[in-house]
């Protein structure tokens, strides 16, 4: 059973998404490098042999957080670029969730604005995949939010197929409302259930 | 299509042995019965001088035949009494007024005056015994003012098979006494999270929610379960591939696999009542819509064609008809169509938001039962009369209420509500009387009542 995380840690963990997905990424290839091209981001990724906590941790309290956990996993590792799980990963919510509204599959602005950012990802970590899900808050049936969770999952993918992201890179699964985010029974609750989600999956 | 004509997948499915469901089938388990024949074979009746009246009917505690087989003897009084009290087809004559008509000398001789002046228009004598480790229960009907018995049965079974006499028994009373079919063999298969994590097993127990046992054993995800007509597979949804997909479940066999439906996600199966077909929404061609498959993976066909979501598909007892949900107006309503994808029309008119129909298999009554949302209310469950064109509404206002699927004999409906903090599995009648909670362990949603299917066999 995975924690859930409190948006106010989501946010905290934002300005490490680069460390996280590299050292993923690092890992991921057995310690060969396997960066993206330098000119389409303009916060380039380190070079795979720097110790990663000490060289782009950001210093002062948004990251403190993080510290311990970081810290603790990078122990007795004198590269330092043990690298994080995938699940370990995916657990701080690189890519953040995409908004819906009651019973609706349709992207909004600032949705559509969200997965810009998503691709802009997905360009600069060029083999990168996602898993999208989409989830459904608990008001309405089982079956009919199956549906729905499919329709959203869609929708997000086809805006990212639009935006030049390559569909072999995107996978969909609709999760209704088997998994909450919040197990609320509120108006929050809700609003936040009802998300297109990202996993990021092993290649 | 031609991928969809290759034989289903045999799939590795951990499947938790029913021994209980299974072992008492062949001949060690098997409940036996004999007639006791009748002292006469001509007419009876139990209640003619106010048929508006509900016939009432007494079940004293059975007797003991021998030392050993007390306990027995009690469960199936117990469980006999508790049927018939949920049948609610007869008013029960309470226990306690019972006095002078049971303590005669002669247990066997029956005193009709005095049964008849505690207002008993049926009476059930019944006693058990334990012979050469064999359970023995001899069950009579007595009809008060004809004075006379009309019905009489011996079973005979293993030792621990007294809850499954007792419903056999609480069965042919019903058929015996009044014509109606009950439903007290009957299981429902359901999905639980109470084995913790992220999955959802499929379940299955006995319609009152005694025997519950876990069927599935992947720790996936796993979904609104769908029975065969005779009972022996279920179709459901499992995530365990990775994308959902329909699996079949051979509950006796101990045996599941992946139901192979093509490309796409296939979700919500129904099983047609000749039990040839299996109604799905699948996304196979691009978005959520309706598809009928044989049962043994071939003859695909598609069903609906609209942009918006078609889903829930469930059949007519007559197996000529489905309805399902679409929100092709813009919000999920309840529709009906035939098995061409023809004559569809539209059913639902009140309510936001309706989704998950159960055609009632009843030939007495026509209606359909679905959830509904009223504006924007909680979900309900709501059953729409074919005949007036009228919906009532069965539940009200306690927390989430949704899920419906009928009895098979179409007097009882099993739901899933959130009432109590939690998401539970609940039996009612037609009416929406006696509201029965039946699960309390994590979580239980999408249950399907299975078919009634002889008992042993």
């Amino acid at each position: 059973m995975r924690t859930k995380l409190r948006p106010s840690q989501l946010l905290a963990i934002l300005p490490v998404l680069p460390i996280l997905v590299v050292s993923w990424l690092v890992a991921g290839c057995g310690g060969k490098a396997n960066r993206p091209p330098a000119s389409t981001t303009s916060d380039p990724p380190p070079p795979a042999t720097t110790t990663v906590p000490q060289q782009t941790m950001p210093e002062g309290d948004v990251i403190a957080e993080d510290r311990d956990e970081l810290i603790a996993m990078d122990g007795g590792d004198p590269l330092g670029i043990r690298a994080l799980e995938l699940v370990d990963i995916n657990l701080r919510q690189p890519l953040a969730d995409v908004p819906f509204g009651y019973d609706s599959a349709v992207l909004s602005a600032d949705g559509r604005s969200t997965l810009d950012g998503h691709a802009d990802t997905l360009k600069t970590y060029g083999t990168m995949t996602i898993l999208i899900e989409g989830h459904c808050d608990e008001r309405g049936t089982v079956e009919y939010n199956l549906a729905l969770g499919e329709r959203r999952a869609n929708a997000v993918y086809n805006y990212l197929v639009s935006l030049g992201i390559n569909a072999s890179r995107l996978k969909t699964i609709t999760y209704g409302k088997e998994f909450p985010f919040d197990p609320g029974h509120n108006e929050i609750a809700w609003t936040r259930n009802r998300r297109g989600h990202f996993e990021i999956t092993p290649k | 299509m031609k991928h969809l004509l290759r034989a289903s997948i045999v799939m590795g499915v951990v499947f938790v042995a029913l021994t209980t469901f299974h072992g008492n089938t062949r001949s060690a388990g098997v409940i036996q019965e004999q007639a006791i024949a009748q002292p006469s074979g001509g007419e009876w009746y139990f209640n003619i001088t106010d048929p508006g009246r509900a016939v009432r009917m007494a079940i004293p505690e059975f007797e003991i035949g021998t030392a050993d087989a007390t306990d027995a003897s009690q469960k199936i009084s117990s469980v006999v009494w508790n049927d018939m009290e949920f049948a609610s087809i007869y008013r029960l004559v309470p226990k306690r007024n019972y006095g002078m008509a049971q303590t005669s000398a002669d247990p066997r001789k029956i005193d009709f005056y005095q049964w008849e002046s505690v207002g008993a228009d049926i009476l059930i004598k019944g006693v058990t015994e334990i012979q050469r480790e064999t359970l023995i229960t001899e069950v009579r009907i007595y009809a008060i003012l004809a004075q006379e018995m009309v019905f009489g049965k011996r079973y005979e079974g293993p030792v621990t098979a007294a809850r499954r006499m007792a419903h056999r028994i609480a069965d042919d009373i019903l058929i015996q006494a009044g014509n109606y079919k009950g439903i007290n063999q009957t299981k429902l298969a359901f999905s639980s999270d109470r084995r913790g994590g992220r999955s959802k097993e499929i379940y299955i127990m006995d319609y009152d929610g005694f025997s519950q046992k876990p069927l599935t054993a992947n720790h996936s995800l796993n979904l609104t379960p769908t029975w065969s007509p005779d009972g022996r597979t279920l179709a459901y949804i499992s995530y365990r591939t990775g994308t959902p997909s329909l699996h079949l479940a051979h509950i006796y066999e101990g045996r599941g696999e992946l139901f192979d439906t093509g490309s796409g996600m296939a979700i919500n199966p129904s099983w047609s009542p000749d039990g040839r077909r299996i109604a799905f929404t699948s996304t196979r061609d691009g978005n959520s819509e309706l598809y009928l498959i044989d049962a043994d993976g071939t003859g695909l066909k598609r069903l609906t064609h609209h942009p918006g979501i078609d889903t829930s598909p469930c059949w007519s007892p007559t197996g000529l008809e489905i309805a399902f949900t679409s929100d092709r107006t813009g919000a999920p309503q309840i529709y009906a169509m035939d098995t061409e994808g023809l004559n569809l029309r539209r059913i639902s008119y009140q309510g936001s938001y309706n989704d998950s129909p159960s055609w009632s298999p009843s030939r007495r009554y026509s209606e359909l039962a679905y959830t509904s949302r009223i504006e924007r209310g909680p979900f309900d469950i709501v059953v729409y009369d074919f005949q007036t064109k009228q919906t009532r509404q069965l539940t009200t206002g306690r927390g989430s209420n949704e899920g419906p699927d009928w009895s098979p004999n179409g007097l009882h409906l099993v739901f899933t509500s959130s009432r109590g903090g939690s998401d539970q599995i609940y039996t009612m009648n037609r009416d929406g009387s006696n509201q029965r909670r039946l699960t309390s362990d994590g979580n239980n949603k999408t249950a399907q009542w299975g078919p009634i299917t002889g008992g042993d066999s």
